[in-house]
């Protein structure tokens, strides 16, 4: 069985059936999980319970983990996004606009400074997308899931996947090119 | 007319070239301007989100892994048995199926030929309660059935067996008229089903009707079939002196191995005693009207009494005629005597017992899985139903919340 799941995702994506894969996995997604849910949420407190959840309940669910139904990264996103939708029902609220990039730990320097508003600049682009839009993204670049395990993330084709994502980044794009041409003007 | 496309949307090879580009970007394969923008559009999306806090990652790490070796309280295995719900609802559902499978089919009877057990001979006494010594009118009724006393003979019966017929006990009481029992006049019946083993049908028919004619009585009606690749079967109809039932009955459980055996008894005193009153009656009027006849005087009176005369004396005779049928039902029992061929012997070879027990067992738990399937099939696909549109329902539920945003 592990041999098999190894064989599904390659060597660099630990399962889940033993202590130590569960840590590397652990290690390896926390920041990932934890990103998409801050992301979905825009509040640290959700955000951490959502991780905390999506782990306890794939540990909880290791020994039953079946390798043809997926990889164990992208149950976990499962996980987290059902959580995090969840989270937002009962808020009945749509999650909240980014905070100020310039805010950011990593935007103190004043060199970095066109790289923050660079960033601000996507960050209002990435609020203007449709929800399920910039779900697809934000899954796709935290989850750094492939087209198949988002598939079975979001329970729809691998195909309508494809198109939905690049409909999704083609806005994503669209929009930060106007936003920069705002921005310049 | 719109038109609604089937199936799933289909890739331009543009899309798909994008898409393909994207994947080799994401994977750090992908080179140039192009790929170059993905890997910077994710790390810019990527760095948006506030990074985890490194307390909460060694808190988390702490928290999930603690339950490597869970205690295993009552509380958490409950927790576990309701994680595990459907495995219980099924597990549940598959109890329900079996005991109603069970309680459809009922306890198997025995089909056992043995239980062919002729009809008593008490008629409408069948269903009467079963005490004999109690028995005032109607009549009553002992069986006892040795279909599963295999070859054994009725006279290694044992304690444990049900006394014979306390009515041909009684038969047999000294001093006392066939079939009469503490003043009561009682008609005895009786039915045998015999085994004839290898012996053959016709051998033991024609001990049974030596047996019968030796201890008094005569073979009222036989019918013995044998055929040819056919177990055969013979059916005889003894009448017996109810004085000698109980030792002719013990002979025949002598002559081969009993499957089964009904003693009847029914109580005929009143029909006896009216028989008994009636004729009383018709002697008294026939004395009164001789008295009569000798005190008349005018030709008349003489010719009336004469005729009131022969009427009573028909009364007298007919009355006659019915005590002594009464009688003659009292002083002789009716055996019913089945004698089954090879095929229906109990008392076969073990092995061919044996594989006739399996057939039957495994024909019973071929039924009980049949209604269990029957019962399962609509549970389960009741329980999909459920389950898929549970699952249909929450994912809506969900998605909803995207929809709105």
């Amino acid at each position: 069985m592990r041999s098999r799941l190894r064989a599904l995702r390659g060597a660099d994506d630990p399962e889940i059936g033993a202590a130590p894969d569960f840590d590397t996995l652990f290690r390896s997604c926390v920041a990932d999980v934890h990103a998409y849910a801050m992301s979905m949420l825009g509040d640290r407190a959700a955000a951490e319970d959502v991780t905390a959840l999506a782990f306890e309940r794939l540990y909880r669910a290791r020994r039953r983990l079946d390798p043809r139904r997926g990889t164990a990264r992208g149950l976990l996103f499962t996980i987290a996004r059902n959580a995090a939708l969840d989270e937002l029902r009962r808020r009945a609220r749509r999650a909240p606009a980014r905070e100020d990039p310039c805010q950011l730990p990593d935007a103190s320097a004043d060199a970095a400074l066109s790289r923050v508003e660079h960033r601000a600049l996507v960050a209002d682009a990435l609020a203007g997308l449709g929800a399920r839009d910039r779900e697809l993204v934000l899954l796709k670049f935290h989850g750094q899931l492939s087209n198949g395990e988002l598939a079975r993330v979001l329970g729809i084709s691998e195909s309508n996947v494809g198109t939905r994502l690049h409909r999704a980044l083609m806005r994503l794009r669209t929009r930060c090119v106007e936003l920069e041409r705002e921005a310049v003007a | 007319m719109r038109v609604i496309p089937f199936g799933p949307p289909r890739l331009s090879p543009e899309e798909e070239l994008v898409l393909a580009q994207l994947e080799a970007a994401l994977d750090g394969d992908g080179t140039g301007p192009q790929a170059e923008y993905w890997r910077e559009l994710r790390a810019d999306v990527r760095s948006l989100a506030e990074p985890v806090d490194p307390a909460f990652v060694h808190a988390l790490e702490h928290h999930v892994r603690r339950p490597v070796q869970p205690a295993r309280s009552p509380r958490t295995i409950a927790a576990a048995l309701a994680r595990r719900r459907g495995i219980a609802l099924a597990a549940a559902a598959s109890f329900t199926a079996v005991l109603v499978a069970v309680f459809a089919i009922g306890v198997p009877t025995s089909d056992h030929p043995g239980e062919r057990v002729p009809a008593s001979v008490a008629g409408p006494a069948e269903k009467a309660p079963s005490h004999i010594h109690g028995a005032k009118a109607g009549g009553s009724e002992v069986e006892r059935r040795a279909e599963d006393m295999g070859p054994r003979r009725a006279d290694q019966l044992g304690p444990a067996e049900p006394a014979p017929s306390s009515a041909a006990a009684s038969a047999e009481a000294p001093g006392e008229a066939p079939g009469e029992a503490g003043g009561r006049v009682q008609q005895l019946g009786a039915a045998l089903t015999l085994s004839a083993g290898g012996e053959g049908v016709q051998r033991i028919a024609d001990r049974v009707g030596h047996a019968t004619v030796a201890a008094g009585g005569f073979v009222q009606s036989a019918r013995v079939q044998t055929q040819q690749g056919s177990p055969g079967e013979a059916l005889l109809t003894l009448v017996l002196p109810s004085a000698k039932l109980r030792s002719t009955l013990a002979q025949l459980e002598r002559i081969a191995p009993v499957r089964a055996e009904t003693q009847s008894l029914q109580d005929i005193t009143s029909e006896y005693r009216a028989a008994a009153g009636r004729l009383a009656s018709a002697r008294a009027e026939r004395a009164a009207l001789l008295r009569a006849l000798a005190r008349a005087t005018t030709q008349a009176a003489i010719e009336s009494l004469h005729a009131r005369l022969a009427a009573a004396a028909d009364q007298i005779s007919a009355a006659e005629r019915q005590q002594a049928s009464i009688s003659r039902r009292a002083s002789r029992a009716q055996v019913e005597v089945t004698v089954l061929g090879q095929a229906h012997h109990a008392g076969g070879s073990t092995l061919g017992r044996g594989l006739k027990d399996a057939a039957k067992v495994l024909t019973v738990t071929l039924a009980v899985l049949v209604v269990a399937v029957a019962v399962l099939l609509p549970l389960s696909l009741l329980l999909v139903v459920l389950m898929g549109g549970g699952r249909l329902w929450r994912r809506q539920r969900r998605e909803r919340v995207l929809g709105s945003g």
